[in-house]
């Protein structure tokens, strides 16, 4: 065991885990008050969406492209001076924070803007002849179809903003990656390395099973297929299974959402 | 009443211009089943979606109850639409709502108006009007459409058929005064037709509905319509009652929809052709062995037909003459009332 495993102890692995799920919490959050509405504009402003501005949308995509485009270490960087004018300091978690929701919103507002483009252009049809109006199908169509889409995209957000806020050492901020990288590896501490890669992983299977476990909670689409799925092999069982029959599973799996021909008891 | 006038619907591609519709004038009187009936491609889509502007028509315009919708307001136009429902082929159910709550769905939208039925209240007396009426109306439209043990199921929990009850109710939530059905039956399969198109045809009797069908299946027509436009190539062909439409189809389109294996008797044959007519008027005369015994006429059945519209039979018979006959014969109808035209 080196010797700055025993110096950090208990509480310093703690304390780094905290930072770690702090930095990336607010940010990710900041980044949704952000990323969320801009993916929402995005999504409707684009042409065949709820409201087409093209002018609009064209603006909004190109200043996403160019944030999305620019490798975080990069961008950190050049936010320096922008960071010092706007919070006061361009070191420590502050300034990182405000760096990953700078990086992380337009990430998020695309994750947002593919989720809302999955619900049915039937749907708003629907809704719209109902007369629904824009703000009515943003709310009570794009947001809540969109849900179980929306909690996997913040899922994977987030363990991408996680990844950056690693990067925090190289600006003065805590978290196991700046314990890693500014601390372990001058010293050559190899056992607190892998700490905290174990730690990192340990934090980011949390999040994907629950993230995940809640978005399947949320999606009322499945809940059921399962047991129609499990009916239709019963009636599949007399017949030899060829490739064609597990074929025409698999293809009834994918439409069994939508299935429109099934037979009618009522 | 619903008035199309000179409706005219373009679409310009870089490929250039393809025109949907071009001067449909039709009315649809109130009360009616009306069935517009065309080949995939023929428009009938776009014409629906015109009435309630989900398509905006390129000329012409759309009178409802009076008012010209084209030119409506935005707002105005969101008003109007809850005055005409819609169901669709996909049924287009909100897959994270239940069925009530789908029911529901338009009631929500509405709010302002449905909470203003209740007269002035008070910020929590309005919350506890909205729900109590939502509740009430939700329930009674599931029972209209017997579905009421499904109300706290999910859309993917339910049958195509089953799917398609619960938009019809949602459509009438708001108790239009039209209903409009984008091919609302045809991804069922011909049991579940007949039931969703009997549910139609009681909605129009019971509440008073205009329901506008948009089909390429005759039997849809013929089954539950009173009136039936007949579109193709972007126009009407031709319109009027089923009845009409049915014993006297004129345009080529109508006659290749209705009695698909008429036209194929009259063309494979030689001779002169006589289409009879029954519609049920005429009385019980054995007319076709009275043309053979008292006129001696010698005719060849080439197609016979009969088809309950409206709850009448409707019948259609090809006779092949001879040509020295065929004065006879035509004097023997006229004089017996049956209705008859000559086939080329």
């Amino acid at each position: 065991m080196s010797r700055l495993f025993t110096q950090l102890g208990f509480e310093g692995f703690a304390l780094a885990t905290f930072e770690t799920i702090y930095l990336t919490a607010i940010s990710t959050l900041v980044a949704y008050l952000i990323g969320l509405p801009l993916g929402i504009a995005l999504a409707a402003t684009d042409r065949g969406g709820i409201k087409p501005i093209p002018a609009l949308n064209k603006i909004l995509g190109v200043v996403v492209n160019i944030l999305r485009s620019v490798p975080f270490i990069i961008l950190m960087v050049a936010l320096i001076p922008v960071s010092r004018a706007i919070i006061g300091t361009s070191i420590g978690n502050g300034a990182m924070i405000f760096m990953l929701i700078v990086a992380a919103a337009p990430y998020i507002a695309r994750m947002a803007e593919s989720s809302l483009k999955e619900v049915g252009g039937g749907v708003i049809e629907a809704a719209r002849s109902m007369g629904a109006n824009t703000w009515q199908i943003i709310w009570k169509v794009y947001l809540p179809e969109a849900k179980p889409s929306l909690v996997v995209g913040a899922v994977i957000s987030t363990v991408t903003v996680l990844g950056y806020s690693a990067m925090a050492g190289t600006i003065g901020g805590g978290g196991l990656g700046a314990l890693a990288v500014s601390q372990a590896r001058p010293s050559n501490a190899q056992d607190v390395i892998w700490l905290c890669v174990a730690l990192t992983v340990i934090i980011v299977q949390i999040l994907q099973e629950v993230g995940m476990a809640i978005a399947k909670r949320l999606d009322k689409r499945q809940r059921f297929s399962k047991s129609k799925r499990s009916r239709t092999h019963q009636s599949l069982k007399d017949a030899t299974p060829t490739e064609d029959t597990v074929a025409n599973d698999l293809a009834q799996d994918d439409t069994s959402t939508n299935d429109a021909s099934q037979d009618d008891h009522a | 009443m619903i008035q199309l006038e000179k409706l005219g619907k373009t679409y310009s591609s870089a490929s250039g211009d393809v025109r949907a519709l071009s001067d449909i004038d039709l009315i649809v009187p109130d009360g009616a089943i009306f069935g517009i009936i065309g080949l995939s491609g023929a428009g009938k889509s776009t014409l629906v979606r015109c009435i309630n502007l989900l398509e905006r028509p390129t000329s012409g315009r759309v009178v409802i109850d009076g008012e010209d919708v084209t030119a409506a307001s935005q707002k105005r136009l969101n008003t109007l639409r809850r005055n005409i429902g819609m169901i669709f082929q996909n049924f287009n159910l909100l897959e994270q709502r239940t069925v009530a709550r789908n029911v529901r769905f338009p009631l929500e939208l509405a709010r302002a108006d449905v909470v203003a039925e209740g007269g002035k209240l008070s910020p929590i007396k309005k919350r506890k009007f909205f729900k109590d009426y939502c509740e009430g109306r939700v329930d009674e439209l599931l029972r209209l459409v017997e579905l009421e043990d499904k109300k706290n199921a999910y859309p993917s929990e339910l049958s195509g058929g089953q799917k398609q009850r619960v938009a019809i109710a949602r459509a009438l939530a708001l108790k239009p005064k039209y209903l409009l059905c984008d091919e609302a039956t045809s991804a069922l399969d011909p049991n579940t037709t007949s039931s969703i198109l009997k549910l139609l045809k009681d909605i129009n009797k019971k509440l008073g509905v205009t329901v506008i069908i948009i089909t390429h299946e005759m039997k849809v027509v013929e089954s539950v319509c009173t009136d039936v436009a007949v579109i193709s190539d972007s126009k009407i062909a031709e319109h009027g009652t089923v009845a009409e439409v049915f014993s006297r189809p004129r345009s080529d389109i109508a006659k290749e929809l209705i009695i698909p294996d008429l036209i194929r008797a009259i063309e494979s044959e030689s001779g002169k052709k006589l289409r009879l007519i029954f519609d049920g008027t005429v009385s019980d005369t054995p007319v076709i062995s009275g043309l053979a015994l008292e006129s001696g006429v010698k005719a060849n059945i080439l197609y016979a037909d009969t088809k309950n519209i409206d709850g009448k039979p409707l019948g259609h018979m090809v006779l092949e003459v001879a040509e020295e006959d065929l004065e006879k014969a035509e004097n023997y109808l006229a004089a017996h009332n049956v209705l008859f035209e000559e086939e080329l």
